[in-house]
C-alpha cells in the first residue's frame, strides 16, 4: 500500500483536515479577490486553484504515522465511527434545508402580512422586504400580490409623506418580484410614482430620471398616446440621466392612438446608455413601436407592435408576441428575431435563468 | 461457472471496498460542512427577519457563498485526485 493509498483510503481524519485548511483558505482567498475587487468569475477561478493546490500538496506530500500502519485492525473501528458521522450530517443537512428554510421563509411572510394590515405608513414591511431582497428569503409570490392589492388600495386614501412611504413599499414589493422571477436586483430610490387605475392619455414624452412607474393593475391602469408626433416625442416614457439608480414600469398597459392618416406608433420606453438597469414587469404594450435592447422584459405582452433590436443585451421572462412586426439592421440580432418569430404567440424566454 | 462468479465479485468488491468505504466516509465530511453553512444561513435568515440591519448579515453571507464555493472546489478536486490515484495504481 503506498503511502497516497493509505492517505485516500485509511486516513480519514488527515483527509478531514485537508478538507478544513483547503476550504478555510480557498473561502479566503475568494472573499479576499471579491474584497479587492475582482470580478466574480475571477475570484472564484483563485478560490478553486487554491483550494486544488493545497489538496494536491498535501496528498503528494502525506507521510502516514508509522504506529497507524501496523494498527490496521482498528482502522475499520474509525471507518466505523466515521459512518455514523455521515448518518448524522446527512440529517442535519436535510433538517435545515427542507424543514427549517421553509419556516423561516413562512415566518417572513406572516410578518408582511402583519406589517401592512393597519394603515399606512408601512416602514416594516420595507424593511421587511429590504431584508428578504439582500438576505435571497422567497416569499410566496401569492402572498406578495395580495399584499401589493392592499397597498395599492390605501393608496388614495393618504397624501404628502405617507403617499410616497405606499409608493416605496409597492416599488419594493415589484422589486423584489423582479428579482425572484429574474435574479436580478434593482436599486430602487424612494421616488416612485403611482398610476391609479384610470385611463391616461398623454400627447408628450413623459421624461423619467430613473424612478419606477407602477400602475394599480396592468387591465386598469392605461397609458394612451395620443396623436404623437415622434419627431418630437419618440416614446411614451424616456429614462434619462441614471447614475447608480435603476428603475422599472409595472401592472399597466400603454397603447396609441391618431385622430388620422397612417402613421408610425411612438416606442413605448426609450432609456439613455447610462449602467442603470431598467425593467418592465406585468405590461401589455398595444400598437407601438419598441427596442428590446437593453430592457428587462418580465411577463410582458406586445399586441400588434412593431419590434425593433439591433443586438444589444435581451433580457426576455415569460414575454409574449402578438401579430407584431419584426425589424432589425443587424444580420445576427435578425437570426434571433426570427426565432422569435418562430415562438408564435407562445410566451418565452432569453437571456434569463 | 458459479464459484468462479462468485470469486469475481469477491475479488471485485475486496478491491472496491477501501476506496467505497473511504468515498462515503469523505462525503459525509462534506455534508457535514455544508450542514454548518446551511446552519449559518439559517442564522442569517433569522436575523434578518427579526430585523437585525443588512449590513451585519452581509459579512456572514460572504463568508457563506465562499465557504459553499471552496468545499464544491475541494471535493471536486478530491474526485479529480481519486480517478488520477486509481488509473495509475496497479490491479492487486
Amino acid at each position: 500500500m503506498t503511502k497516497l493509498d493509505y492517505y485516500l483510503t485509511q486516513d480519514h481524519a488527515a483527509r478531514q483536515r485537508t478538507m478544513l485548511i483547503s476550504v478555510s483558505v480557498g473561502a479566503l482567498a475568494g472573499m479576499l479577490a471579491e474584497l479587492l475587487g475582482a470580478a466574480f468569475n475571477v475570484a472564484v477561478v483563485v478560490c478553486v486553484l487554491t483550494v486544488g493546490g493545497l489538496e494536491i500538496i498535501r496528498a503528494v506530500s502525506y507521510a502516514p504515522p508509522v504506529r497507524k500502519i501496523i494498527q490496521s485492525s482498528a482502522d475499520f473501528q474509525e471507518t466505523r465511527r466515521y459512518l455514523l458521522g455521515l448518518v448524522y450530517s446527512a440529517v442535519g443537512c436535510l433538517a435545515v434545508a427542507f424543514w427549517a428554510s421553509p419556516r423561516v421563509e413562512a415566518m417572513v411572510e406572516r410578518k408582511l402580512r402583519e406589517a401592512t394590515a393597519g394603515d399606512p405608513p408601512y416602514d416594516k414591511a420595507n424593511k421587511l422586504i429590504k431584508s428578504a431582497l439582500q438576505n435571497d428569503i422567497r416569499i410566496n409570490s401569492a402572498t406578495v400580490e395580495i399584499v401589493r392589492r392592499k397597498v395599492a388600495g390605501t393608496h388614495s386614501r393618504v397624501t404628502g409623506d405617507v403617499q410616497a412611504s405606499v409608493n416605496l413599499t409597492l416599488a419594493q414589493l415589484d422589486a423584489y418580484q423582479i428579482y425572484v422571477l429574474t435574479g436580478i436586483k434593482l436599486n430602487v430610490v424612494p421616488r416612485a410614482v403611482f398610476l391609479s387605475a384610470y385611463t391616461y392619455s398623454v400627447n408628450d414624452t413623459i421624461r423619467v430620471n430613473w424612478g419606477p412607474n407602477i400602475g394599480e393593475d396592468r387591465s386598469r391602469a392605461t397609458i394612451n398616446a395620443v396623436d404623437f408626433n415622434r419627431a418630437q416625442s419618440p416614446a411614451i416614457f424616456s429614462y434619462e440621466g441614471g447614475g447608480s439608480r435603476d428603475a422599472f414600469v409595472s401592472h399597466l398597459t400603454a397603447t396609441s392612438t391618431m385622430s388620422g392618416g397612417a402613421f408610425v406608433p411612438p416606442a413605448f420606453i426609450q432609456r439613455d446608455s447610462s449602467p442603470s438597469k431598467l425593467a418592465v414587469f406585468d405590461v401589455t404594450v398595444l400598437n407601438l413601436s419598441q427596442a428590446l435592447d437593453d430592457i428587462i422584459w418580465v411577463n410582458v405582452t406586445f399586441d400588434r407592435c412593431r419590434i425593433n433590436y439591433q443586438g444589444g443585451r435581451l433580457q426576455l421572462k415569460w414575454v409574449t408576441f402578438k401579430d407584431c412586426q419584426f425589424n432589425s439592421e443587424n444580420e445576427s440580432a435578425r437570426a434571433i428575431l426570427d426565432r422569435i418569430r418562430q415562438q408564435g404567440t407562445n410566451s418565452m424566454t432569453w437571456g434569463i435563468p | 461457472m458459479t464459484d468462479d462468479h462468485s470469486g469475481f465479485w469477491t475479488e471485485a468488491w475486496a478491491q472496491l471496498r477501501p476506496d467505497m468505504l473511504s468515498g462515503v466516509v469523505e462525503f459525509g465530511q462534506y455534508l457535514r460542512l455544508w450542514a454548518v453553512v446551511l446552519g449559518a444561513h439559517l442564522v442569517r435568515l433569522i436575523m434578518a427577519t427579526a430585523g437585525i440591519e443588512p449590513e451585519i448579515t452581509k459579512p456572514v453571507a460572504l463568508m457563506e457563498r465562499w465557504v459553499f464555493i471552496a468545499s464544491f472546489a475541494s471535493f471536486f478536486w478530491r474526485v479529480l485526485l481519486r480517478l488520477y490515484h486509481s488509473t495509475k495504481r496497479p490491479l492487486r
